[in-house]
């Protein structure tokens, strides 16, 4: 009892922080013409697909018009996220591999990007090891290596790469130095080079670049709670793509997480067209309704997650979420382990064992969960996410020696890990 | 005990960048200072240091047959004035491996090159230009003194490659068949036609 006392004390001091110290960001009127603006092809895309459909259709046997063809889907996914579009690319890349042999390394590159947005990251990596070998663009493929290996958790392999790309006045390779730099728990260092990166787009007008910086920027301003020059991120990477819904995504969290106002948040959710259909908010969705304890809309909206990715193809790409829910949600423990371990085999990062571990957790399972933080998660990542969970189940099993340290540390990273975490830090 | 389902997202954000690579656009800058973003869009775009070529077509076509994958970064990044004592061997092999009958002491194409001649006009991958005669790719009579869009450059070259000394040899090797673009060039700037 004393401890529940406790809990709400420091959870009340949390949300009122959140709520009185500071005026909320995120401003439902400032949005009201822009979230319902949808993502739409240009005429010359759709042109340019149409062509390129008919092209292949009457010449099947010419690879570079599949090529054209597949790079056409991969970027209309680009503007529309239909994934039909993505999957389709890459069973043209496929194809347009299969018959040069394996020997462009152009081809290479473009079919691993389309398996690094499915996730599928393994065949990503021996495609590209292939590139590398061809030499051509090698730097090129060297940059998407140091992507696919720090994936895979092979961060020595990636630390090579890294080297091997150094050009300080190369955006792309400051891009990656800003992954290494989050990696290794030094945000503002990982901040500083996508800063330099949006600044060289915004000088060279590359508005895809701009809008991929600012977007991110808003991103990794939140993770260092920055939340004002965050949600001013987002509203630059509006004006540039109006249509972004994961731009609007990271606003609605803004309302929620930081701002504490769940159903400000819903209702920027409700405004993006065709929310139904994205698996990252009804995600978001799913947890304000839990925050707002409202567990039967709270299911249905999990529901329709676990049927949308379903009929779409999407279970790699959403394998953790469907875990988690499996365990939690429908109390699937068997279902929820195995999705997890195909995770693990895909790519062993503290990331997923520690998802593998929560799961473990929470099947009640305490002695597997802490063999799995301490040998794959404990001490192997800065993710604030991670640092929870681990701290939650070494505290289980009163093995948490540091408590107050890592609390502390917690409790900085609140906006990140959001109000329904804080709940469970505190209860730490 | 609850479980945040968004968190699992987080681990997606570093996913959001893949490879943006782009040929065109690597221009090289100073280092920036002052790291942090300033809101003034008046600002002229900074454009000082110095410049590296990233890339390189010249004529049609030439960079891609005769350019090996292994080489291709060193090609075009190489100015055309040292291609030809870089990369001349190279495209001969090349040459001699597509049209074995090069390798034959004196064969000669159509212009009267020999392999390491005819080799030697191409690794300088640049487009001529005769400012003083007929702009054309090849019309039977003039050679190389510039291109029209209308000109059927590949099947110029596949003649100069395949075609022997009287453009009769390997007929089937030859000709591209395609003989006009599908619609017709315009008659002003820009002159290309409309792609669709």
């Amino acid at each position: 009892m004393r401890r529940l006392i406790v809990l709400t004390a420091v959870l009340a001091t949390v949300l009122i922080s959140c709520k009185d110290v500071e005026e909320p960001v995120a401003s439902l009127g400032q949005l009201k013409e822009i979230l319902p603006v949808q993502p739409s092809l240009e005429d010359w895309m759709k042109q340019d697909l149409e062509f390129w459909e008919q092209k292949v259709l009457n010449s099947p046997e010419q690879f570079p018009f599949k090529a054209k063809l597949a790079s056409s889907y991969g970027r209309s996914f680009g503007h529309t996220r239909n994934y039909e579009q993505l999957f389709k690319a890459g069973a043209l890349w496929d194809e347009v591999n299969a018959m040069t042999g394996f020997s462009k390394a152009a081809y290479l590159r473009a079919a691993a990007k389309n398996a690094i947005t499915r996730h599928e990251f393994q065949p990503a990596y021996e495609l590209l090891k292939k590139a590398e070998t061809l030499k051509e663009g090698l730097t090129a493929t060297q940059l998407m290596l140091f992507d696919v290996t720090m994936e895979l958790a092979s961060f020595n392999e990636a630390e090579t790469y890294l080297k091997a790309t150094e050009d300080y006045s190369d955006v792309d390779y400051l891009i990656r130095l800003a992954k290494w730099h989050d990696h290794s728990g030094e945000l503002p260092q990982a901040i500083a080079r996508l800063e330099q990166v949006y600044q060289w787009a915004k000088d060279r007008k590359n508005a895809d670049l701009e809008f991929w910086a600012i977007s991110n920027l808003g991103d990794y301003y939140g993770h260092a709670g920055k939340i004002k020059r965050s949600y001013e991120a987002y509203l630059k990477a509006l004006v540039l793509n109006p249509s972004s819904s994961y731009v609007k995504k990271g606003i609605a969290y803004i309302a929620f997480a930081h701002d504490n106002q769940p159903l400000e948040a819903l209702q920027i959710i409700e405004a993006i067209p065709m929310a139904d259909e994205d698996p990252d908010l009804l995600l978001l969705k799913a947890d304000i309704l839990d925050y707002l304890e409202s567990p039967s809309a709270k299911a249905n909206v999990l529901d329709r997650f676990v049927d949308l990715v379903n009929m779409r193809g999407l279970q790699t790409l959403y394998r953790l979420p469907l875990a988690m829910i499996y365990a939690e949600e429908f109390q699937d423990f068997d279902t929820a382990l195995t999705l997890a371990k195909q995770e693990v085999t895909a790519r062993a990062t503290p990331e997923t064992y520690d998802a593998l571990a929560w799961i473990y957790y929470l099947a009640g399972d305490l002695q597997s969960a802490l063999k799995i933080t301490k040998e794959e998660v404990w001490n192997r990542s800065f993710e604030p996410v991670l640092l929870m969970h681990s701290a939650i189940i070494l505290n289980g099993a009163d093995q948490l020696s540091e408590k107050e340290e890592v609390k502390t540390e917690l409790l900085e990273a609140a906006f990140e890990l959001g109000p329904l975490a804080m709940e469970q830090v505190s209860a730490l | 005990m609850k479980t945040t389902y968004f968190l699992f997202l987080f681990s997606f954000l570093s996913l959001t960048f893949v490879a943006c690579s782009n040929d065109d656009d690597n221009t090289i800058i100073d280092p920036v200072d002052d790291m942090m973003m300033d809101d003034d869009d008046d600002e002229m775009p900074d454009f000082s240091g110095t410049y590296n070529q990233t890339d390189q077509m010249g004529r049609p076509a030439i960079n891609t047959v005769f350019v090996v994958e292994e080489m291709k970064d060193s090609f075009n990044t190489t100015i055309p004035s040292e291609q030809e004592a870089a990369f001349q061997a190279m495209f001969q092999t090349n040459l001699e491996g597509l049209s074995p009958a090069y390798a034959n002491p004196g064969d000669t194409n159509a212009l009267g090159l020999d392999s390491e001649a005819f080799t030697t006009l191409l690794s300088t991958d640049v487009l001529n230009v005769s400012l003083d005669g007929v702009t054309t790719f090849f019309d039977g009579t003039n050679v190389l003194t510039g291109r029209n869009l209308a000109d059927d450059v590949i099947t110029v070259e596949l003649l100069l490659i395949f075609g022997g000394e009287d453009f009769m040899e390997n007929p089937g090797l030859s000709d591209d068949n395609v003989d006009a673009n599908d619609t017709a060039f315009l008659t002003q700037f820009p002159y290309l036609a409309a792609p669709w």
